[in-house]
């Protein structure tokens, strides 16, 4: 069996030293930026892809994987200790995990959180492993029909999910794709919508867009909101669970990391949804649900691990298909396009390194997440005493020369600012950036497949209909506009995400 | 605001959309649009346009007869025209003053934004985060730009 070759060939390439260092990294930041509110993984994301560029792909991917995976860590941290959640993936955290500290049990809470994290990290390295052979093999075999169809389900799947209004998403959605195709046209070679801007030849900087959409508007949000922080000044005693602890989060562990899994490979799956199922999950289970609320700590173990089951395994479509299910994996795709890789089911055949390096450095970053969170707890605990006052400016600057090293260019900075008051209006108005981020990456892969579809069938646009694999994969996406239909399916969904909203 | 629109969020979103997917779609027809069979560079976009449009239409007619979408939380005019200001600054004072300059000013405008800005601990944090950066991206990541200003650094022979 080959999984064994390529395990061993991930596992090289992630414990050279230089991707070892590479993870530690990425965790560590990806702890620091969880355990802080107003600041997430996509802002930190969004900031750290220029500096990437400069470094080789395998370690870029690993670090910056890291951080997603890392911030769930620490985001349970601050949930626990100060009842904010420090990412919005471990709101749920703070349910059941502030009554524990309140109790004095924060101990315990923040071991099972990162036990629970640890297992499911480990369950879904390996599925990653598992799975994305297969899947690349399948997808090998689409057409460019296929894959026009494939990326119409994942945009959609995406908005129908994890959005309020979808027809607002849509909306920003064809936005981003538009935004898209900015600049040289590569079959003809017409510049469009440049409007004489030489910097725009090559179209928009996705590092511009993320980091004016997401680090800068988010920002301008945060100042307009007034801080409130009550640090839950409590020591941290004792962190092992007893028995009993470890035998009630035995199955929430198990059943969150599955749910997690299988939600993480989704469209618009990955952390945020996988943490509220598993919460849900839970409480209906429980045999005493009024426990919930009150300290239980299986609402500790179940949606903590759910989160970081998901936040991997949402890789899987990422790295095999090239569709990201959710604005985090676009910005991988994002960073791997900066280094020239296209992501699809090409990239095991082609950077296997990459790859399995990859896949396996999730397991190694997880271990040091456990070492990195557990006894230092009271380190990350401190880091919340600096204020925002003194954080943002850092931010900004840091966005602003990040954006400015990618190509040595000030016209990126101005495009930065530009869309950091278009996310900024947009928010506003009820519009939501990370459709139009998943818009944006996808747009000139879809017409590329789009005009090749239609170039093979002469204009016939039957073709995506009649080709079995393409005409299922619209029929899914039709039949997720139809449930929204449904009234009972659109309460729940209005629910999940007026909740996901209110963060 | 008119009393006729029942939601404002729907009716800037439907607006923003349809004049996006218009303009979009007039600056489309400028391109060759070839056949769906030879598609030139203006038929996708063209596409998108138009249905960017019409869901545009669509919300702007909702905005009109439900309340469904809310309407627009007040807007925080200051922070974010200070917060732009420090951005644009970076941008047009990187090339002729050099990264320290331009980080230090960029800074200093970013405090300025926020609620609570106190002039002091602004202009230590300034000097504190233009020296770090320096340190940061220049020293360590190698990056190459503009360190102090030009006429400076060619007067001192830098």
């Amino acid at each position: 069996m080959d999984l064994f070759s390529n395990l061993a060939l991930g596992l090289a390439t992630a414990v050279s030293l230089q991707n070892i260092a590479y993870c530690f990294l990425g965790v560590l930041l990806g702890t620091v930026v969880g355990v802080l509110p107003g600041i997430g993984p996509v802002a930190t994301i969004s900031m750290l892809l220029p500096v990437t560029y400069g470094i080789e792909p395998t370690g870029a991917l690993i670090m910056l994987a890291g951080i997603y995976y890392g911030a769930q860590y620490g985001g349970s941290t601050t949930s626990i200790l100060v009842n904010l959640p420090g990412e919005a993936s471990t709101v749920v955290t703070c349910i059941d995990g502030y009554q524990m500290a309140r109790q004095g049990r924060a101990g315990p809470a923040l071991a099972i959180a990162a036990v629970g994290s640890f297992v499911a990290g480990t369950f879904a390295t390996v599925l990653c492993a598992l799975m994305a052979a297969p899947l690349a093999r399948v997808a090998s075999q689409f057409g460019p029909a296929e894959y026009f169809s494939l990326m119409v389900l994942g945009l959609i799947g995406a908005v129908v999910l994890a959005n309020r209004s979808v027809v607002r998403a849509v909306g920003m959605v064809i936005v981003g794709l538009i935004l898209g195709l900015v600049g040289t046209d590569v079959n003809t070679g017409t510049s469009r919508f440049t409007f004489g801007v030489h910097d725009l030849y090559d179209g928009i900087g996705f590092v511009a867009i993320a980091v004016g959409m997401f680090a800068i508007s988010e920002i301008v949000g945060n100042l307009g909101q007034p801080e409130k922080r009550e640090v839950f000044t409590s020591r941290v005693t004792g962190l092992m669970p007893t028995g009993a602890d470890l035998k009630a989060s035995a199955m929430p562990i198990a059943r969150g990391t599955l749910l997690g899994s299988a939600l993480g490979v989704l469209p618009a799956g990955g952390a945020l949804i996988a943490s509220f199922a598993s919460y849900a999950l839970e409480k209906r289970l429980a045999k005493d649900p009024s426990r919930f609320g009150k300290g239980a700590i299986e609402g500790v173990a179940g949606p903590e691990s759910a989160n970081n089951a998901g936040a991997q395994t949402s890789f899987i479509p990422m790295l095999t298909l090239g569709i990201p299910p959710n604005v985090v994996m676009a910005l991988m795709v994002g960073a791997l396009l900066l280094h020239n890789i296209q992501p699809g089911p090409q990239i095991m055949t082609k950077q296997p390194a990459l790859f399995w390096g990859l896949i396996t450095s999730m397991w190694i970053g997880n271990l040091m997440l456990v070492i990195l969170n557990l006894p230092l707890v009271g380190l990350w605990v401190r880091l919340l005493s600096i204020p925002y006052r003194l954080l943002y400016p850092a931010i900004i600057l840091f966005c602003c020369i990040g954006v400015y090293t990618l190509a040595n260019n000030t016209t990126d900075v101005f495009i930065a600012a530009l869309f950091g008051l278009m996310g900024y209006v947009l928010s506003k108005i009820g519009c939501e950036p990370a459709p139009m981020l998943l818009g944006f990456v996808l747009g000139p892969m879809m017409e590329e497949y789009f005009r090749r579809a239609l170039l093979i069938e002469r204009g016939d646009p039957s073709v995506f209909f009649t080709r079995p694999i393409s005409a299922v994969l619209l029929f899914i996406a039709l039949i997720m506009i139809a449930s929204l239909l449904l009234p009972a399916i659109g309460r729940a969904r209005e629910k999940a995400a007026s909740e996901a909203e209110k963060l | 605001m008119d009393k006729r629109i029942r939601s404002t969020q729907d009716f800037w979103t439907g607006g923003v959309f349809a004049a996006f997917g218009m303009i979009t779609a007039v600056l489309s027809a400028g391109y060759p649009l070839g056949s769906a069979s030879r598609m030139g560079p203006g038929y996708f976009p063209m596409l998108l346009g138009i249905i960017l449009a019409l869901i545009g239409i669509a919300i702007l007619v909702r905005s009109l007869t439900s309340e469904e979408g809310g309407h627009v939380s007040r807007l925080h005019m200051w922070p974010l025209l200070r917060l732009l200001l420090s951005i644009v600054a970076f941008g047009l004072l990187l090339n002729p003053l050099g990264l320290i300059v331009a980080a230090f000013v960029a800074v200093l405008i970013a405090a300025w934004a926020g609620p609570e800005f106190r002039p002091g601990e602004a202009i230590v944090t300034a000097l504190v985060l233009a020296l770090g950066s320096w340190i940061v991206f220049v020293v360590a990541l190698k990056q190459t730009m503009p360190l102090w200003p030009v006429q400076l650094a060619s007067f001192l022979g830098l």
